[in-house]
């Protein structure tokens, strides 16, 4: 009996001393590591909407419940009035959720830009999704017509070059595309 | 046995992939480019150091019977720094590691050298065995690395080496190449061995 | 094997032996591929010729390569690396770079043939995991088309279905011809069924495998087709598309890598069947008999084990 006490003393006293260097480390790395996110974030909203002053997290506003696609509605102002509007959407792609930022010009009531920022399709193939030769196919799109992906040379306005041999993860940015697109014709186009 | 042969067992002899077969799983899993092998060779070798010193340095204090317990809560302990700390100063090779640093305290490697070597030794001895194989897990992963990045995606540290026209067999990097590269190595590794014995 | 002369062998399948040597075997295997290649060449002209001699070429050499290097016995003589690179060839995209093509004939005989102990040894048919290598390591090179005479860019049937693609459906007549896009060997339905005929007539392929293979397949999308309120045609299509004549003829049928008992070669060709159903339906690619033969394969010993025949009576215990 003394013997199990004496041996879960030691180990809390082990447990206890790791807490407490991990707890040192995470004290020294923790506002770097926000500042970092933070930053990565906003960085990444300056590529899909660049002309903005401030941008706003204004989900609760606009998106009632809770949406399969959309996670985050992020409101750009430029001189103290909503100019741009960026969706963090997320869709199934062929390896898992594929994660991007969807821009919107709320005065031409077109899109900026598109970005996958996370993703874990196939290296090679569905990954290409994250280069700019597939997303650069996404900008100045009508917000009033979906997006359709195609295998050759868009002929039309509305239609995106799919990723060669990687049409499931082309059509899974689309369709985030698409689903950022519904909710900015019902919130932000009167 | 001296210091320098404490290092130098773990480089080819006792290297821990592809002799003791050790630290597969992300062996198989990071092995993409170069830069995550070598990322998570340093990694690696950091906590190996850091918890063959402390276990090295307790091995008179900690009681035999909860020694694995204590092992572990010690080895998760510099983990988790270490993944705090990348995580702060290298959020691009911590992106790219994801997963396979929390797992590094589930790598056999490490409980197997506190248990074979560190408990037994003192922290001379220990810190040696741990750079040593630190070291040797380090080159495997690169070796590994650097054959499935040039065939796979015809590049080495990022830069191209195969030349445009090439088209790399993309299989090499994804997770079936990393069984048939492993595979080849370990084949090339026991007939080196054979013919040295 | 020399030096383990008081060791018991225990070899894999077949068991069975016959007067047939491998040799002979394999040259009926030969024979039974020329309508195909016959129609490969005619459709697909020098290109198809080009893919198939690259395919030979370097799976006769990598395996006598393997065992010179292996200081095995070297056995090309025996045909089967030539029925190999035949296989792997007509299961590729007939405008694939031959240098393409020779990696992949070289993968399945050294990493699946020669590595797992040569002829007879092996776990999975080699032509169908070459296949499977070049699909994994250039998926473009391997799903780029080209349509029989013209060589013009074109999808598959399978293809047209599965992506949903504006463009016709080329007629049944056709795809049993073979005028349709597809690898270079396995469009003709025709050719291969006189092949796998020939084949079963000679005794070297039991009728059951393709049988409840093609069997399994016919009825399974007749069942889903008449829910989705779609008629004969639409079975009849599906037997006909992609390469499920020239998998369940020669792929599935392997002698290694099928199970050797007659009710379990009937539940091989069903599994193979469900299976290029299921991912022919509802997989991410249009075409499944390859993944479907080798995930079979995988089951082969287990299926032999539970379908052996029951031995009445007992042997005595040695003493």
């Amino acid at each position: 009996m003394r013997n199990i006490i004496k041996l879960g003393v030691f180990l809390l006293v082990v447990a206890g001393l790791a807490g407490l260097g991990i707890a040192y480390v995470n004290g020294l790395t923790e506002p770097i590591i926000a500042g970092q996110l933070l930053e990565s974030k906003l960085s990444s909203f300056k590529e899909v909407y660049a002309d903005a002053d401030e941008i706003k997290d204004e989900t609760d506003t606009y998106l009632k419940g809770a949406d399969p696609v959309i996670a985050e509605i992020n409101v750009a102002y430029k001189n103290g009035a909503p100019a741009g509007v960026i969706y963090t959407v997320a869709t199934a792609g062929y390896g898992g959720p594929v994660q991007s930022l969807v821009g919107f010009d709320i005065e031409s009531q077109q899109t900026t830009a598109v970005k996958v920022i996370s993703q874990t399709e196939t290296p090679g193939l569905g990954a290409k999704a994250v280069e700019n030769s597939f997303s650069d196919g996404f900008k100045n799109k009508d917000a009033a017509r979906p997006v359709e992906i195609v295998k050759k040379e868009p002929v039309q306005g509305n239609q995106v070059l799919a990723i060669t041999a990687a049409t499931i993860t082309s059509k899974a940015v689309a369709d985030g595309v698409n689903a950022a697109r519904e909710n900015f014709m019902s919130n932000f186009v009167k | 046995m001296s210091l320098v042969n404490e290092f130098t067992k773990g480089i080819i002899r006792e290297n821990p992939l592809f002799v003791l077969v050790l630290g597969t799983c992300p062996a198989l899993a990071i092995t993409t480019s170069v830069n995550n092998g070598l990322g998570m060779g340093a990694a690696f070798t950091a906590v190996l150091l850091a918890s063959n010193i402390v276990i090295s340095a307790l091995r008179k204090v900690i009681p035999d019977s909860i020694r694995i317990p204590s092992y572990i809560v010690i080895v998760a302990a510099f983990v988790t720094m270490i993944d705090l700390i990348m995580h702060a100063y290298t959020p691009a090779l911590y992106k790219a590691l994801g997963i396979y640093i929390p797992l590094i305290v589930v790598n056999c490697i490490i409980l197997g050298r506190a248990e074979a070597f560190a408990n037994k030794n003192g922290v001379g001895a220990s810190i040696m065995d741990a750079l040593g194989m630190g070291v040797g897990y380090t080159l495997a992963l690169v070796v590994m690395s650097g054959i499935r990045e040039i065939l796979g995606a015809g590049t080495f540290f990022g830069i191209p080496v195969l030349g445009a026209s090439a088209s790399p067999a993309l299989i090499m990097i994804l997770p079936p190449g990393g069984f048939i590269a492993f595979g080849c190595i370990l084949a090339l590794m026991n007939k080196l061995q054979q013919k040295a014995s | 094997m020399n030096n383990q002369n008081n060791l018991l062998v225990v070899s894999s399948s077949p068991h069975v032996h016959s007067a047939d040597s491998v040799q002979s075997a394999m040259r009926d295997v030969q024979i039974a591929l020329i309508p195909a290649l016959f129609v490969a060449l005619y459709f697909f002209r020098f290109s198809a010729a080009l893919v198939i001699v690259a395919c030979v070429l370097s799976a006769v050499i990598s395996e006598a390569a393997t065992q010179k290097l292996m200081k095995k016995e070297v056995t090309v003589k025996d045909g089967s690396a030539v029925v190999t690179g035949l296989l792997l060839a007509f299961c590729l995209p007939p405008a694939i770079s031959p240098w393409i093509a020779a990696i992949g004939a070289a993968v399945a005989i050294v990493l699946v043939k020669q590595f797992f102990g040569g002829l007879g040894c092996n776990i999975f048919n080699p032509a169908l995991i070459g296949r499977a290598f070049l699909v994994a390591a250039w998926p473009v090179a391997m799903t780029t088309w080209v349509s029989p005479l013209d060589g013009i860019t074109t999808a598959t049937p399978l293809g047209i279905i599965k992506e949903g693609l504006q463009q016709e459906l080329p007629s049944l007549g056709q795809m049993f011809l073979g005028n349709v896009g597809g690898c270079l060997g396995e469009t003709s339905a025709l050719a291969l069924l006189l092949g796998g005929l020939y084949l079963i007539y000679k005794g070297h392929v039991d009728w059951r495998i393709p049988v409840s293979y093609i069997g399994s397949v016919f009825v399974l999308t007749a069942v889903i087709g008449a829910f989705q309120g779609q008629g004969l045609s639409y079975p009849v299509f599906h037997i006909l598309a992609g390469g499920l004549f020239l998998g369940a003829f020669f792929m599935a049928t392997d002698w290694v890598t099928s199970p050797i008992t007659k009710k379990g070669r009937i539940i091989f060709g069903l599994g193979c069947g469900c299976l290029t159903v299921l991912i022919r339906l509802k997989g991410g690619y249009p075409e499944g008999v390859c993944y479907s033969i080798l995930l079979m394969n995988t089951l082969t010993p287990l299926i032999d084990r539970y379908t052996k025949e029951r031995v009445f009576g007992r042997v005595k215990k040695h003493a």
